[in-house]
């Protein structure tokens, strides 16, 4: 085996070729990088590109990282119900579940080969309470980033939900399947946007970009909402979860990743040929 | 065999059902019926449901002693209403079977 052949080989038992990019098992490599590699022999290698890779992210659980424990000692296998997501973004806000019949299942091959967290819809959602003050406040930019499948539709679930629970006037910045509708109330001032009907049960990916006074929403790479003013007064958060624990949605989730700031365009586009290239069945 | 499991109770058993429910759950965390229904989808909450994964031919038989009220040496334990989705339920038809729904959302 020549040099070439052995490089050949090598690579191909590390990444998997798309037809643009070889990707590891998570990410796939930064676009400036990979354009200089050669596939044939090159022998560069470089961390893939990965959705931590654009600053501020708090949260990112992709699918694989799953865990039937709170201790992380268990992966889990199919079917098994879902205790821990174990956060990637080295924030250490891992989402949990200590009640049984509120946890997500996990099953194996769901998209491209990767599994997916499945929601049933009545009672399930994986908390992450300590992202919810980052975006208390009244101008507070975040982005959230989902890759899902909704099983039931015209539904009034909720992809995920910020809330104050248990005050009088509830506070609350929350998605729903529903049109896509998005709400925030800070006890007194009470503002909305519906996006498009969904009116499928594929794979999608959004991002939801909000930059503390305007709201933008992209449904797989097309803009469904465009910076539409999305302002209310101050919010204190206390809650996180997803699906939202307050109105659950019946749907599978493959990755969720958060920011605590606005992206750029290109970050956008970034996290969008992300997805798609880990993902290709995705539109 | 792993099926879901649906389990509807009134407002006033909750706290005596969850007791019952953390004898199968790991977490114990007392937690298990949290989510409302009522007769017309607004407060106030009239009775409260959880959907569990669980494998039918342990823990699911161990549930119902506790949970199929009416066929319990006790009587009307919890007057609850258990439904096997693998037997062809859905929330939506469960909801329908005891007229009951969930608590709406404000949008």
């Amino acid at each position: 085996m020549d040099r070439r052949d052995f490089l050949k080989k090598t690579v191909k038992s590390m990444f998997i070729f798309t037809g643009a990019l070889w990707i590891p098992k998570t990410g796939i490599l930064r676009p400036s990088i990979a354009a200089n590699i050669s596939m044939m022999g090159g022998g560069v290698s470089s961390a893939p590109w990965l959705p931590t890779d654009i600053a501020g992210c708090v949260l990112w659980v992709p699918s694989e990282y799953a865990f039937t424990d709170a201790g992380k000692t268990t992966p889990c296998g199919n079917n098994d119900l879902i205790y821990t997501g174990d956060d990637q973004s080295d924030g250490n806000n891992d989402a949990t579940q200590a009640t049984e019949s509120k946890r997500l299942i996990y099953l194996t091959n769901q998209l491209d080969g990767y599994p997916a967290w499945r929601g049933d819809g009545v009672d399930d959602g994986l908390s992450c309470d300590a992202l919810a003050p980052i975006f208390s406040g009244s101008d507070t930019p975040m982005t959230v980033f989902m890759i899902y499948k909704i099983i039931t539709l015209e539904s009034y679930g909720r992809f995920w939900g910020f809330s104050n629970i248990g005050v009088t006037v509830y506070e609350q910045f929350r998605i729903g399947a529903y049109s896509y509708n998005l709400f925030r109330h800070d006890g007194v001032a009470f503002v909305s946007e519906l996006g498009t009907v969904q009116a499928d049960t594929n794979w999608h990916y959004l991002i939801l970009n909000f930059t503390g006074t305007t709201l933008t929403l992209r449904i797989d790479g097309v803009v469904d909402i465009d910076d539409v003013a999305f302002d209310v007064g101050v919010c204190t958060f206390t809650t996180f979860s997803f699906p939202d624990l307050g109105y659950p949605l019946n749907m599978d989730h493959a990755e969720m990743a958060i920011y605590n700031s606005s992206l750029s365009a290109g970050d956008m586009t970034l996290l969008e040929t992300y997805a798609t290239t880990k993902y290709p069945s995705l539109p | 065999m792993k099926s879901y499991i649906v389990i509807v109770i009134p407002e006033g058993k909750a706290k005596d059902a969850n007791a019952d429910a953390d004898k199968q759950d790991s977490g114990k965390t007392g937690k298990t019926f949290t989510v409302g229904l009522s007769p017309t989808g607004q407060l106030p909450i009239t009775h409260r449901w959880c959907c569990w994964w669980m494998d039918k031919d342990t823990k699911f038989k161990e549930i119902k002693k506790d949970f199929k009220g009416k066929s319990d040496k006790d009587g009307d334990k919890h007057t609850d209403m258990v439904f096997d989705l693998s037997e062809g339920w859905t929330p939506e038809s469960i909801l329908e079977k005891v007229k009951l729904k969930t608590i709406q959302p404000e949008l």
